[in-house]
């Protein structure tokens, strides 16, 4: 299902008279007056909240003689909400755009020259920076903290704190000898 | 304001405060559309309230001319309801169609009420 018809059924399904619809046609397929007359609405406005629920692509309608029958289209309603959460968003290849513009401009504004300015005060960015120091460092590979220090020193000279930062935003582990690059998700 | 526009006037401001109740009723009980649907109802009774105003306006006391006044708005206004109502049904727009006959029954509602009172204190 795409985000788009999700929203739609959403919407659609936040009404208690087309639930009440819904609930008849899970019994039984119904036509308007039936629908109607159970519900104690006019055909009318069960017509216009059909049409809403067939739009929707809850509903479907057959000709069955005279009457034009209305059935629950089960197949929609047996997809999980999880799976439509899961479903890739049409907005997320904006999300991700954005994400690496704002990236893109944290980097912009605190390094210059491969050199660290100064330590974001933001947590937000100060993580941007710190990863992108922590693609100094291999993975699969121990550093001694002396190592570490030299490697941090080319970025800024505070490497203390922003050796003791990586290893608190989990970007550098640490047994107590030897550090290492830790992968992250 | 002579005993029939007085008794219309009540009649109007009746059906307003009930479909703003049933209104709120119905948004209360997630049923918006139908909470809608009264809202239009309620604007229906509004608007012919206005001009049974200017139906007062118009024709001072004379209680007849009042009443064909009155009529006559009644019978142009909605003509460009029963338009948007072929034309939506043309389309098969269901949805508008429901609302453009909302409209139309309640000034449907409306006249045979007005010609009822005009009858009954004549």
């Amino acid at each position: 299902m795409t985000e788009a018809k999700a929203i739609s059924l959403f919407k659609c399904l936040a009404d208690k008279s087309r639930l009440q619809i819904l609930k008849s046609l899970a019994v039984e397929d119904m036509y308007v007056e039936r629908l109607a007359e159970r519900l104690g609405l006019t055909a009318s406005t069960i017509s216009f909240h059909l049409k809403k629920l067939s739009d929707a692509g809850a509903v479907s309608a057959y000709k069955n003689q005279y009457y034009m029958m209305y059935s629950l289209n089960k197949e929609i309603f047996q997809t999980s909400i999880l799976d439509i959460l899961q479903q890739e968003s049409d907005e997320a290849q904006k999300q991700a755009k954005r994400d690496a513009d704002y990236r893109q401009r944290v980097i912009d504004a605190f390094f210059e020259y491969g050199k660290l300015k100064s330590i974001p005060t933001q947590l937000k960015k100060e993580r941007i920076v710190l990863e992108v120091i922590a693609e100094a460092f291999d993975f699969d590979r121990m550093y001694s903290e002396r190592e570490v220090n030299l490697i941090i020193a080319d970025f800024h000279d505070d490497f203390c704190t922003i050796r003791r930062d990586m290893v608190g935003g989990r970007l550098l582990g640490r047994n107590g000898i030897e550090y290492w690059r830790i992968k992250n998700d | 304001m002579n005993e029939q526009q007085q008794k219309f006037e009540l009649y109007l401001d009746e059906q307003i405060a009930a479909c703003k109740q049933r209104s709120k009723l119905f948004v209360a009980d997630d049923r918006m559309d139908e909470g809608n649907f009264e809202k239009i109802r309620a604007n229906v009774y509004e608007i012919f309230k206005t001009i049974l105003s200017a139906a007062e306006q118009a024709c001072g006391k004379d209680a007849l001319a009042k009443k064909h006044f009155f009529l006559q708005k009644a019978e142009q206004i909605p003509m460009n309801w029963m338009t948007s109502y072929e034309k939506a049904k043309q389309h098969g727009d269901v949805e508008k169609m429901h609302i453009e006959r909302i409209k139309l029954d309640t000034i449907q509602e409306i006249k045979d009420m007005c010609i009822q009172i005009w009858e009954e204190t004549t």
